[in-house]
């Protein structure tokens, strides 16, 4: 057997990052992004339609709380019942979408604010659904 | 057409126009998620420039492609909100004839095919010869000398001898592209630069040598930035210094270059040699309006001349200028840069006043929702 032959199995079952490592288990591995957790990996699904917001006003406490950032996916599908960025009168706004039987509710989850229905007729379109939240702990 | 903002901003402010400031790290961001949904729809996929690519859809035939690609629209379109036009052909340049079609005929829903015979003949019919990918102003003129008007008698034209006299091997591709024979493959390998420019038209008129210096060393740094990003070194930098063309003001344009004995990629080096050349062209008293600096002579790192005149970089240089643009990469884009670029509140920066909000590529500028 060639001493140059690489055992097949070691290749399938290491990630990427150990091929950099020269021998032992504290090599000097130049790239670490699979060592780490990282929120990115957890929270963006398609990066290419993941869009953050800034959260603003207090309509969705305590959903969401003013200041933090939302994860927005464009490429989800279903509506009903999620919290969605929406395009309303030219605004984007942040609400639930509750799904009715010839218009739509943008509920606020904060009790203090009206719903706001939606009718066919009128200016409004879903941007986005709100995936996640994050904010800075005070 | 496009005109100066300055010279329209009255009819502007009386007429309610949004008005923005171009915006390139926003497009570039958008234009990279339109990229990436369309290289879900092919395993090749040539990205032609920022708004524009090309996808093999050899191997698709089962699919109706029409229907196909109304898919990919439709997922460009909640994916990342761009709106896109297709066409579809069996070269390159076919496919751009259908897009052209589809763009200019909204009731097409943004999709057109030239693979049917007779789609294809209406849509050469249709097409103005001067409208067709690789023939531009000087062509045009021949052309219609020759009678040729559409892109159906440019196809049809039978005389070899003229086209390749007239117009070149390139001329004569285009023609073999129109009649269905592929002359242009899809590049999807990122091809290395030649040349590499970077220039910025000043916000405001720059009067002295030192702001000068200052835009100049800047973009200096980022054309060897880009430089190093592909492993290559350069032998020669160019330097272009102007007036503003459309003011009513003395009139001045210069340009001088200069030829390293040995290829390199080291900033410092560029821009000591940029400055040399920046100060033989400076004439004092001048509006000036805009900088540029280019590098040529472009080679891959390991192909390098070595003189015996003139030092290499030097394993230290490489070192360092590897660091710092790992430094850069990571925190941020002239986090680390040569003093001799200025500090941030230079006259000469672009003036992107009306500049929209960083909405994609900053954290400090997120569009808020209520």
């Amino acid at each position: 057997m060639n001493a140059n032959h690489e055992i097949p199995f070691l290749q399938m079952t290491l990630p990427k990052s150990f091929q950099k490592v020269s021998c032992g288990l504290f090599g000097i591995a130049e790239d670490f992004s699979e060592q780490y957790q990282s929120l990115d990996e957890r929270f963006v699904k398609r990066k290419e339609s993941t869009f953050f917001f800034q959260a603003v006003g207090s309509s969705m406490e305590p959903t969401i709380f003013p200041g933090e950032v939302l994860v927005v996916d464009r490429s989800l599908t279903t509506f009903n019942g999620r919290v969605c960025v929406v395009a309303y009168n030219g605004e984007l706004i942040c609400k639930r979408i509750l799904l009715q039987r010839d218009h739509l509710l943008l509920r606020s989850d904060n009790k203090k604010f009206k719903d706001i229905p939606v009718f066919e007729e009128q200016d409004a379109l879903v941007w986005g659904v709100v995936i996640a939240r994050c904010g800075e702990v005070k | 057409m496009g005109a100066p903002y300055f010279k329209h901003r009255r009819t502007c402010e009386a007429n309610g126009v949004a008005v923005f400031s171009a915006n390139f790290a926003l497009y570039t961001n958008l234009s990279d998620r339109v990229m990436i949904t369309l290289s879900n729809f092919s395993p090749e996929v040539e990205i032609y420039s920022v708004d524009e690519a090309f996808l093999d859809l050899t191997g698709f035939d089962h699919f109706d492609l029409v229907d196909y690609c109304h898919i990919i629209r439709e997922t460009v379109w909640r994916n990342v909100g761009i709106p896109v036009s297709i066409g579809i052909g069996r070269s390159k340049t076919l496919a751009k004839v259908a897009n052209r079609v589809a763009k200019k005929h909204p009731q097409l829903n943004g999709v057109f095919s030239v693979l049917e015979k007779d789609k294809r003949e209406w849509a050469l019919n249709w097409i103005k010869v001067e409208d067709i990918w690789g023939i531009g102003r000087k062509s045009t003129l021949k052309l219609h000398a020759l009678g040729i008007k559409t892109g159906k008698q440019f196809r049809d034209y039978q005389n070899q001898r003229t086209i390749l006299k007239t117009f070149t091997k390139l001329g004569k591709q285009t023609q073999d592209e129109l009649r269905e024979i592929p002359c242009f493959e899809l590049t999807t390998e990122v091809e290395k630069k030649k040349e590499i420019m970077s220039s910025r038209t000043f916000g405001a008129p720059v009067f002295d040598l030192q702001s000068l210096r200052e835009s100049v060393a800047n973009y200096a740094s980022l054309a060897c930035e880009k430089l190093r990003n592909q492993n290559s070194v350069c032998s020669t930098i160019h330097v272009w210094i102007r007036t503003n063309p459309h003011k009513n003001v003395p009139q001045y344009f210069a340009v001088d270059g200069y030829r390293f004995q040995s290829h390199t990629c080291d900033t410092r080096k560029v821009i000591k040699y940029a400055w040399r050349v920046l100060d033989s062209l400076y004439q004092q008293g001048y509006e000036y309006k805009k900088a540029m600096v280019k590098i040529s002579g472009i080679r891959d790192q390991e192909q390098a001349q070595m003189s015996l005149f003139e030092q290499p970089d030097s394993q230290k240089t490489e070192a360092l200028m590897q660091v710092i643009d790992r430094i850069n990469r990571r925190e941020g884009a002239h986090t680390i840069r040569s003093m001799a670029c200025g500090v941030d509140n230079s006259s000469w920066k672009m003036r992107q006043l009306l500049k929209s909000r960083r909405f994609v590529t900053g954290w400090s500028e997120l569009p808020a929702v209520r």
